[in-house]
Formats: C-alpha cells, sequence, structure tokens
C-alpha cells in the first residue's frame, strides 16, 4: 500500500481509526469491507488484491458500553457480569454467599448461573452428594475456548447488525426507486418490525 | 499468600489421603501462612458446598469434593450449589 492509497483528509480524535486495536479494511474494486483484530503478514486480501486500511471515520460513532454491548450481543444483563466478577478466584463459592456479597436474591443468582451457562460462558455439572442426590457445579470453560468463543460470537452479531444497517440502507434505496404513497418511516418500520 | 478455596480443597484431599486424619484449619492456616479466620471462612465455605464434612476433631474431604477434583475444571469461577431445594425444578 503506497501514500496514494491513503484517505487525502487528515483523520482526528474520536474518528481517527489508525492507531486502534483493531482495523477496518476495504477493497477498492468492491464493496467488500472486513474488520479484523489481528492483521496479517502483508494486510488482508480481496480476491487476491490487498485492501486500504480505512483510517477514519465519516460517521461520529459512541463508544460503547461494555453492559450494553453483553446484554445487546449475548443477552447477558448486568447481574450476570457481576456473578462473575464476584466468584472469579474465589470459589468454590454456594449460591447464597453469591447472593449476600450482591445484595441478590439467591433465586435471582441461580437464574444467571443457568443464563451463562445457556450463552456458553459457564458449563454445568451434576456430582455425586453423599448421603444421596447430587449437587449443581457451576464452573469456567476453558478460558482460550472462551476468548475464541466470546470473539466470534460477538463477530456474528456485528455481522447481523451489519446486515441489519445494509437492509436498512437498501430500504432507502428501494424507497427513492419506487413511487410509494407512504412515507418513508412508515415503509422503514413496517419492514423491520415486521421482520422482527 | 492465601490461596483460593479451589487451592485449599486440593490441600486438604491430598493431605488428608497421605496423613489419613483429618484436616483443621490451623493445618492450612500453618500451610500456607494464612491467617487462621481466613481458613476458618474457607472450610465454613467448603462445608456450605458440601465438598467437606466435620468430623471428631477436624474436617475431611466428601467424595462431591473428589468427583469435583476429577473435572480437572478451570478453577477461576466454581459455584457449588447443594441446596437444590432451592432450586428451580426445571433446571435440576
Amino acid at each position: 500500500m503506497t501514500d496514494d492509497d491513503t484517505t487525502v483528509n487528515e483523520p482526528a480524535g474520536e474518528n481517527d481509526l489508525r492507531d486502534r486495536q483493531y482495523g477496518i479494511y476495504q477493497c477498492n474494486d468492491c464493496e467488500n469491507v472486513v474488520l479484523t483484530l489481528q492483521d496479517c503478514d502483508g494486510g488482508m486480501t480481496c480476491h487476491g488484491q490487498v485492501m486500504e486500511r480505512v483510517t477514519d471515520v465519516n460517521i461520529d460513532i459512541q463508544p460503547p458500553d461494555v453492559k450494553q454491548v453483553l446484554l445487546d450481543a449475548f443477552g447477558l444483563p448486568k447481574p450476570g457480569l457481576d456473578i462473575c466478577l464476584c466468584v472469579i478466584g474465589e470459589g468454590p463459592m454456594p449460591p447464597a454467599d453469591v447472593a449476600e456479597y450482591l445484595d441478590y436474591d439467591e433465586t435471582t443468582v441461580r437464574r444467571y448461573l443457568n443464563r451463562l451457562v445457556d450463552i456458553g460462558l459457564l458449563e454445568k455439572s451434576q456430582l455425586n452428594r453423599e448421603g444421596g442426590g447430587f449437587v449443581n457445579v457451576y464452573h469456567s470453560i476453558d478460558v482460550a475456548e472462551m476468548r475464541r468463543d466470546t470473539l466470534i460470537g460477538f463477530y456474528a452479531w456485528a455481522g447481523e447488525a451489519a446486515a441489519l444497517i445494509e437492509e436498512a440502507n437498501l430500504t432507502k434505496e428501494e424507497y427513492l426507486d419506487e413511487d410509494y404513497s407512504e412515507g418513508l418511516n412508515d415503509i422503514f418500520w413496517e419492514k423491520f418490525e415486521s421482520g422482527s | 499468600m492465601t490461596p483460593s478455596p479451589y487451592r485449599l480443597l486440593e490441600f486438604v484431599v491430598g493431605t488428608y489421603d497421605d496423613l489419613d486424619r483429618p484436616l483443621t484449619p490451623a493445618d492450612a492456616a500453618t500451610r500456607f501462612g494464612m491467617p487462621r479466620e481466613r481458613a476458618d471462612e474457607c472450610f465454613d465455605r467448603l462445608v456450605e458446598c458440601a465438598l467437606l464434612a466435620r468430623i471428631d476433631d477436624g474436617y475431611r474431604p466428601t467424595i462431591t469434593a473428589r468427583e469435583l477434583l476429577e473435572l480437572n475444571i478451570d478453577d477461576e469461577f466454581v459455584v457449588v450449589d447443594a441446596d437444590l431445594d432451592e432450586c428451580d425444578p426445571d433446571q435440576q
């Protein structure tokens, strides 16, 4: 990539994407745009051509809030994260101690433990109990596995979000091409609310 | 350094099998150089989790404790729900 390939305008502040942990690349031959956390040697490629690193964003974006990201991407509300942070390095803990520490009801703690299992962030095992019966154990999955799964899970969510935005853009294009009697906002919400 | 309750449980199981005698919080406090009060809290918590059982003059590991260690899990996050009467029946 040469200097001629980069954007002419000098980006500044939060719109500057040059020094980020992630990289966004665009293809100059097609409309492909990719996101990566780890650049390959020689950069990203699209149909054999080196892609151009995007250095600035023209639309203002809000910095993500970790609570909102976990809620939106994985359906994990703050209590689920609180439980993780409370137990890490302190276990084995009974749910009663977790509930007391966080000032939650025990049933709330159990509900979120099972939610964390459903999401795939915890595993649940049943062990035998002396005198009969069993106990439930909620425990971490392998850290490397969890890191990979959460990243891929988030990318899948981000891909769904990107597809929605793309669909929204196409809806606007379609509206402009057709002779609708309703306003664009009516057409837009009708399309997305019927699909949800 | 104060060990996590999980590391303390590993110590109790290993030492109980080696010495064939019950362990006490004082044993753990001496072994890890941890405050006796903290050792007491850890033992109480492990009893609540059905991982240790009180016997004559100390504590012994339960079958549940042995099964937990056999899982060979990442010990970063471990919650043991031994109070299944409180559980949602659908989750049992």
